[in-house]
C-alpha cells in the first residue's frame, strides 16, 4: 500500500486549528504515513463558489494539479476542502470543460491536470485505506468507558457522488467506526445529521447559532463526554463559539469539542503535547466527570 | 415477353385527373408498350361497373398482368383486390394524389411525369410473380408463463375460444401477488374471493392444464409451432434434482404473464426501512393486514408517504400507475377498522383516473388527510414512533405527525421471473427491464411474433387492468390458435448464391425472424417476420427481396426511368417514401391540395430502412440527380430501428459519393410524419432548389 | 458556469415534491426560507427579485436537498450560482466583502498573522507561504474573454 500521501490543509486548519493540525501529522507520522507538505497548495475555492463559479473550479483545479505533478494522492483535514477539491475531480472528467480549465491553467503558468489525483478526508482514508483492523491493531490504550457525540459535518459524506459514496450521507457510520475501534462508545441521537451552521454566520447569524445551539443541548443532554468533529469550521461552530451560543439560548455549555485525531491519536498511545490537548478551549477532563 | 399480357387502365376519376394529365396520349403510348396487349380508359374503375369493365378484359384478352393507373394505391384497396386475378399481378400507379392533385397548374409537366411513372410501373409488373399466401399448420394449445390474476385469466380465456392451455407457474402455487393482499380497489373486496372463483373455473376446465414449481427452460420454433421446454421441480422438502421432470410441449402461441416484484426502500437510507419497526412498505402492510385481525383497528396514527423510490431519476423513474390508489384504499381500510384512526397521506400528485376519482373523494370525506408535501427523511423518537416532519406545501408552512406507523408506498419492478424468461427465450425488455411491446398501436405484442403479454410484466398496472390485458392478448393470440396460420407472402426470400454469410440481416432484424441453417446461411421464419424489408435494405451484395418488391424491379425501374422527363434543366428525384407514414403524407399533400414539384418520382417502401444502399449508388450512377428517402421520425418507426438505420446507410451512400467526386447533398434523408404534408411538400421544394443550384447529375447521359 | 444550472433541464423539471424544503434544517428554524418556492419563482422569471434579496444568502450549503432530490436537481449549486450572479451586479456587497477582503489581499480565507506565524514555529510546524496574488490572478483568467 501506497503511503505518501499530499497533505492538504486549506485556509483555516493552519491558522484556526492547530490542535487539528498537530494532532492528524502526529498521529500519520505514528501509523507510518507520510504527509507531505506542497507549499505551493491555495485555497481550494470553496468560499469563491459564491461569487464565480468558474473562479472557484481553476482553484480547486490548480491544487489537483499540483498533487498530480508529484504524483501524490491528496490527503486532506478539512472537509469543506475535500469535498470542493473532490467534486471538481468530478467536473473535471468532462473533457471540453477540463479543455477549457487547462487552457486557463496555462495562462496563469500553473500545471494541467489530466485526472489523476484522488482526494479523501484523512477519516476517510483511515477508514477505507489503512483500515478499521489495522487501526485496531496499533490501538494500546483503548479508551473504554468514554461516549464520544459524533459530528459528521455536512461535507463530510455529501455530496455522495463527489465522495464515491463512501459513507451513507443519510446514516452515517465510518467515523463512528473509528472511534469505536478505538475502543470508546459513540451516541446515536436523532441530531446526528445536523449542520453546524457556520457558512451563514455572516449572513444570519441568529440561525446559525441556533443550529450549533441544538447539537449541543442535545448531546449535553445525553451525557456525552465530548463532541468529535473532522472539520475546522465546525470546530469553531461548537467551540469557539460554544459559550455564545449557550448564553444565546439561556444555558451553559461545557462540552469539550475534540478532533478525531485527538481521539485516535490517545488510544494509539501518543501524548496530550503530541496531540495539542492545551489548545482545547474546553479541557477534557472525562475522568473528573 | 411475349408471354405476358399486361392491360393498362387508365382512369379518369369523373374527369378530373385527366383535366391534368393527358390520357389520351399516355393510353396511346402505352399500347404500343411491349407486353400491352389492351388499354382501357375509364371513368371510374374503382365502380361495380368499373370492376367489370376490368374483369372483362381480363378475360376477353387473357391478361395476365393488370396495370392502374388511378388513385393512391393506398385507397380503395378492397376494391382492386378482387379482379379475378392474383393480387400480385395488380400494380398501382398514383396519377391523382401524387400527380395531378399535386401538379394540378401544370399540366404539362403532370403528363410527362405520369408518363415515366407509368414506364416504371410496367418495367415493375414484368417481374412480378403470382404469390400465395402461405398456410401453415399450426397446433391449438397455448402456453401461459405464469399463475397470477393475468395468467389465470389469460388461461380462461384461451380455453374458452377453444385452446388447450397449459398454465405453468414457478411457486408451488397460483394467485401470485394478489393472493397476498387484503383487500384490492375499487371496491374493497377480499381477493379470495374472486381467486377461487377462478381457481374452480380452472379446474373444472378439461382443456387447461395447470402446472406448478415450473419454469420455461428454453424456447425454438416459430408461431404455430413454439417447442417449449418445461422443467417442473420436485415439492419435496429437499430439493433433489434427479427428482425434477423436464417435459416438452408444443405451442400456438405464449401469453407472458410473469408479473411484478415490489421497490425494496432499503436503499432510501433516510426513511429508515429495515432499521425502524414501524416504517413498512404498502405490501407489508396487506400481509400484516391479512395475517393479523386487530392490526387495522390498532393503528391509531398512520401516515403514508407516496412516491418512495418512484417518480425518481435515481430509482424507478417511471409512476407505478396503483400506488395511489393503493395508499387510499389502506387509508379507507383503516378507517373503516375504526373511525377513530388518523391517517394522513404524504403525496405529491394524486393519481385517480376515471371511476377512481370517486373513491379519492370519498376518502377526503371520511377524513382522510392529504397533505402535498413529501418528507426528506423519517426519525424514530425514544417511544419508537416515527417522526414525520414535512414543509405542507399548501399550508405553506411545516407541520409534524407522530406517526404508530409509516407506509411507504412503493413501485411495482419487473419481476425475476420475466427477466429469467426473457433470457430463456430472447425477448425484448425496455430500459426500465419490462417486456418492450410498442405503446401506441400494439401494446399486447412484444416484438415476438406469437409471444404476447398479459399483466404487470409489461408495465404496471392494477388488477382490473390485468385482467383486461389477459383477454387483450388472448385476443391476438387466437390467430395463432386455429390449427392453421395464413402467412402473407410479402416476406424475404434470401438469395444463397449470392449470400456470403455476413450475418447483417440476422442481426438487424428488429423480430429476430432469421436464424441460422445448418451451413450457416440465414433462413427467414416466415411466421416471425413483419416484412418489414431491413434485411433487404441492408444485404451488402443485394442478396434478399421482399416478395412485393425485389432488388431485380427496383433495378429494372431505375434503367427504364427517363432521367430527363421534365427536360434537360430540370433535376429528378428519386423518392422512397415509407408505406406507413412518409408516403401517406405525401398523398395528403395532394389530398390538401398542396402544391408539390413534379421532379419527385415516388417509390412506395414498406420501410426506409427497407431501402439498399446499393439500390441508391445504381440510382446515381444512372444519373438519377437526387434521392430522397423519407421515413417516420425515429421514435415513431413501426419497425423499431427503420428510420435509424435508413440514416447511417445514407451516410455511407453519402461518403462513398464524396470518393466518387460526387456531391453528397445527392442523397437525402427526411423524417416525415405521417400528419406531416406540408412538411414533405416544403421538403421536396427545398430539396429540388437545392439540386437546381447543384445542377445536373454529371453521369446522366443525355 | 454560473447560469447553466438556473436555465438548466432539471430545474425545469421540478414537479413541487417539497422534498428539499421538507429536509432542510434552515427552513425547520426560518420557515421563512423555503427553497423550493425559491426554484420556483426563477422558473417565474424572478431571478431580479432572488439575486437582490437575503433569501439565497441563508443556505448553509449542507447538500441534503441536492441528495434526495428526484430530479436530481443541484439544488445547493443552484444558490452558489443566485449567489454568484448577485456578486456579479454588486461585486462590493456587504455580506462578501469580508471574505473577499481576506482572499483578494492575501490568498487565504484566513489571513495568517505574524503571531499565527509564530504559534506555528513553537509548535514546529511547516511555515506557511505566501501567495497573496493567486486570487485575484485567477479570478482575471476567469472573467478573460467572458
Amino acid at each position: 500500500m501506497n503511503m505518501k500521501y499530499a497533505l492538504y490543509l486549506g485556509c483555516a486548519t493552519p491558522v484556526k486549528a492547530l490542535k487539528y493540525e498537530i494532532s492528524a501529522r502526529n498521529v500519520a507520522k505514528r501509523l507510518g504515513i507520510e504527509l507531505v507538505d506542497l507549499p505551493e497548495f491555495g485555497c481550494c475555492g470553496f468560499p469563491v463558489k459564491s461569487m464565480d463559479r468558474f473562479a472557484a473550479l481553476l482553484m480547486a483545479a490548480r491544487n489537483l494539479a499540483l498533487a498530480e505533478e508529484r504524483g501524490l494522492d491528496i490527503i486532506g483535514l478539512c472537509t469543506g476542502c475535500i469535498s470542493t477539491l473532490a467534486e471538481a475531480r468530478v467536473q473535471l472528467e468532462d473533457e471540453t470543460l477540463r479543455e477549457k480549465v487547462n487552457e486557463k491553467l496555462k495562462t496563469l503558468g500553473a500545471a494541467e491536470y489530466r485526472l489523476g489525483v484522488s482526494v479523501k478526508h484523512f477519516a476517510r482514508f483511515l477508514h477505507e485505506d489503512y483500515g478499521l483492523d489495522a487501526l485496531r491493531r496499533e490501538i494500546g490504550a483503548p479508551l473504554e468507558s468514554l461516549k464520544f457525540g459524533i459530528h459528521y459535518g455536512c461535507h463530510y459524506a455529501k455530496p455522495s457522488h463527489a465522495h464515491d459514496c463512501f459513507d451513507d450521507p443519510s446514516n452515517p457510520v465510518s467515523l463512528d467506526k473509528l472511534i469505536q475501534g478505538a475502543g470508546a462508545k459513540t451516541i446515536d441521537y436523532p441530531e446526528k445529521n445536523l449542520c453546524c451552521g457556520l457558512t451563514i454566520r455572516g449572513a444570519a447569524e441568529d440561525l446559525s447559532m441556533n443550529l450549533a445551539g441544538e447539537k449541543l443541548d442535545a448531546l449535553t443532554n445525553r451525557g456525552a463526554d465530548a463532541m468529535v468533529v473532522a472539520c475546522p469550521s465546525c470546530c469553531i461552530a461548537y467551540e469557539n463559539n460554544q459559550q455564545l451560543v449557550g448564553r444565546k439560548m439561556g444555558k451553559e455549555f461545557n462540552l469539550p469539542v475534540l478532533y478525531f485525531t485527538q481521539v485516535i491519536g490517545r488510544a494509539l498511545g501518543l501524548t496530550d503535547e503530541e496531540l495539542a490537548f492545551e489548545f482545547n478551549r474546553i479541557k477534557f477532563h472525562p475522568a473528573a466527570r | 415477353m411475349s408471354d405476358i399480357k399486361i392491360g393498362v387502365f387508365l382512369c379518369t376519376c369523373e374527369g378530373e385527373i385527366e383535366k391534368t394529365i393527358a390520357l389520351d396520349v399516355l393510353a396511346q403510348e402505352a399500347s404500343g408498350r411491349p407486353g400491352v396487349v389492351s388499354v382501357r380508359k375509364d371513368s371510374c374503375l374503382c365502380s361495380e361497373r368499373g370492376i367489370g369493365a376490368i374483369r372483362e378484359d381480363i378475360d376477353k384478352f387473357g391478361l395476365d398482368r393488370v396495370l392502374i393507373a388511378a388513385c393512391s394505391p393506398a385507397m380503395k384497396t378492397r376494391e382492386f383486390t378482387d379482379l379475378g386475378i392474383n393480387k400480385y399481378l395488380v400494380e398501382r400507379v398514383n396519377f391523382r394524389e401524387q400527380c395531378s392533385r399535386c401538379h394540378p397548374d401544370n399540366s404539362e409537366n403532370a403528363t410527362k411525369k405520369a408518363r415515366a411513372l407509368l414506364g416504371m410501373s410496367l418495367e415493375k409488373i414484368r417481374y412480378s410473380k403470382a404469390l400465395e399466401p402461405v398456410t401453415v399448420p399450426a397446433v391449438k394449445t397455448a402456453l401461459v408463463v405464469g399463475g397470477g390474476v393475468a395468467g389465470i385469466n389469460a388461461a380462461l380465456d384461451l380455453a374458452g375460444a377453444g385452446a388447450e392451455v397449459f398454465l405453468i407457474e414457478k411457486n408451488p402455487h397460483l394467485g401470485g401477488k394478489v393472493s397476498e393482499l387484503h383487500r384490492y380497489y375499487p371496491r374493497l373486496c377480499p381477493p379470495s374471493c374472486g381467486l377461487e372463483l377462478m381457481f374452480s373455473k380452472l379446474e373444472s376446465n378439461p382443456r387447461i392444464h395447470v402446472l406448478t414449481s415450473s419454469e420455461v427452460e428454453n424456447l425454438s420454433g416459430s408461431p404455430g409451432n413454439f417447442s417449449i421446454s418445461i422443467k417442473t421441480t420436485s415439492s419435496d422438502a429437499i430439493k433433489s434434482p434427479e427428482k425434477d421432470q423436464v417435459r416438452t410441449i408444443i405451442a400456438g402461441a405464449v401469453v407472458v404473464a410473469t408479473g411484478w416484484e415490489p421497490f425494496d426502500p432499503t436503499p432510501l437510507t433516510e426513511y429508515g426501512y429495515g432499521r425502524f419497526e414501524k416504517v413498512i412498505t404498502n405490501l407489508d402492510f396487506e400481509k400484516s393486514a391479512r395475517e393479523q385481525g386487530q392490526f387495522l383497528a390498532q393503528q391509531k396514527k398512520t401516515a403514508f408517504i407516496q412516491c418512495v423510490g418512484s417518480r425518481d431519476e435515481r430509482h424507478l423513474p417511471y409512476c407505478s400507475d396503483v400506488c395511489c390508489m393503493v395508499s387510499i384504499k389502506q387509508a379507507l381500510l383503516l378507517k373503516q377498522a375504526n373511525p377513530d384512526n388518523e391517517v394522513t397521506i404524504y403525496y405529491n400528485d394524486i393519481r385517480t383516473p376515471g371511476e377512481y376519482e370517486a373513491v379519492y373523494r370519498q376518502a377526503r370525506a371520511s377524513g382522510i388527510q392529504f397533505i402535498k408535501g413529501i418528507p426528506s427523511e423519517l426519525r424514530q423518537d425514544a417511544r419508537g414512533k416515527i417522526s414525520v416532519s414535512v414543509f405542507d406545501l399548501i399550508a405553506g408552512e411545516r407541520t409534524e405527525f407522530a406517526a404508530d406507523l409509516v407506509v411507504l408506498a412503493t413501485g411495482m419492478k419487473a419481476s425475476r421471473g420475466t427477466t429469467q424468461l426473457k433470457d430463456a427465450i430472447c425477448l425484448a425488455t425496455n430500459k426500465d427491464d419490462f417486456i418492450e411491446s410498442h405503446l401506441q398501436c400494439h401494446p399486447q405484442d412484444s416484438q415476438r411474433e406469437g409471444i404476447f403479454t398479459a399483466g404487470c410484466c409489461r408495465a404496471p398496472m392494477d388488477v382490473s387492468r390485468s385482467i383486461e390485458s389477459a383477454g387483450a392478448a388472448t385476443a391476438k393470440a387466437l390467430r395463432y390458435l386455429q390449427g392453421e396460420i395464413a402467412v402473407s407472402p410479402d416476406y424475404p426470400v434470401v438469395d444463397i448464391l449470392k449470400c456470403d454469410r455476413c450475418k447483417r440481416c440476422v442481426e438487424e432484424c428488429p423480430f429476430k425472424a432469421y436464424s441460422y441453417d445448418d451451413k450457416g446461411f440465414p433462413q427467414v421464419d416466415i411466421l416471425k417476420c413483419r416484412a418489414c424489408g431491413i434485411c433487404m435494405g441492408g444485404c451488402p451484395l443485394g442478396a434478399i427481396s421482399l416478395g412485393e418488391l425485389s432488388m431485380e424491379q427496383l433495378s429494372g425501374m431505375l434503367d427504364v426511368l427517363d432521367k430527363s422527363y421534365l427536360g434537360e434543366d430540370e433535376p429528378v428525384v428519386l423518392g422512397f417514401l415509407c408505406k406507413n407514414d412518409a408516403y401517406r403524407a405525401a398523398d395528403d399533400a395532394g389530398l390538401e391540395g398542396i402544391p408539390c414539384p413534379s421532379n419527385l418520382i415516388s417509390i412506395m417502401v414498406p420501410c426506409s430502412g427497407a431501402v439498399n444502399a446499393m439500390i441508391i449508388s445504381e440510382a446515381i450512377s444512372k444519373g438519377v440527380d437526387g434521392i430522397l428517402l423519407a421515413g417516420c421520425p425515429d421514435k415513431q418507426c413501426h419497425y423499431l430501428q427503420g428510420s435509424a438505420l435508413a440514416k447511417t446507410r445514407l451516410a455511407d451512400v453519402s461518403n462513398k459519393l464524396k470518393e466518387m467526386y460526387l456531391e453528397p447533398e445527392r442523397v437525402r434523408f427526411a423524417s416525415i410524419s405521417r400528419d406531416d404534408p406540408e412538411k414533405f411538400a416544403a421538403t421536396v421544394k427545398e430539396y429540388v432548389e437545392e439540386l437546381k443550384q447543384l445542377g445536373k447529375n454529371p453521369l446522366r447521359i443525355q | 458556469m454560473n447560469d447553466e444550472l438556473i436555465d438548466g433541464e432539471q430545474l425545469k423539471c421540478c414537479f413541487h415534491c417539497g422534498k428539499c424544503t421538507s429536509g432542510c434544517e434552515v427552513n425547520r428554524i426560518d420557515p421563512s426560507f423555503q427553497p423550493h418556492r425559491l426554484l420556483h419563482l426563477i422558473g417565474m422569471g424572478a431571478l431580479d427579485e432572488l439575486i437582490n434579496g437575503d433569501a439565497i444568502w441563508k443556505c448553509t450549503t449542507c447538500f441534503t436537498c441536492s441528495e434526495r432530490c428526484p430530479q436530481r436537481i443541484a439544488v445547493t449549486d443552484i444558490f452558489w450560482s443566485l449567489r454568484a450572479l448577485a456578486f456579479r451586479s454588486c461585486p462590493t456587497s456587504g455580506l462578501l466583502s469580508a471574505q473577499k477582503s481576506a482572499l483578494f489581499k492575501t490568498g487565504r480565507l484566513y489571513p495568517a498573522t505574524v503571531l499565527d506565524h509564530k504559534k506555528r514555529e513553537k509548535a514546529g510546524l511547516p511555515a506557511l507561504s505566501e501567495n497573496a496574488t493567486l486570487v485575484s490572478r485567477i479570478f482575471d483568467a476567469a472573467k478573460a474573454d467572458r
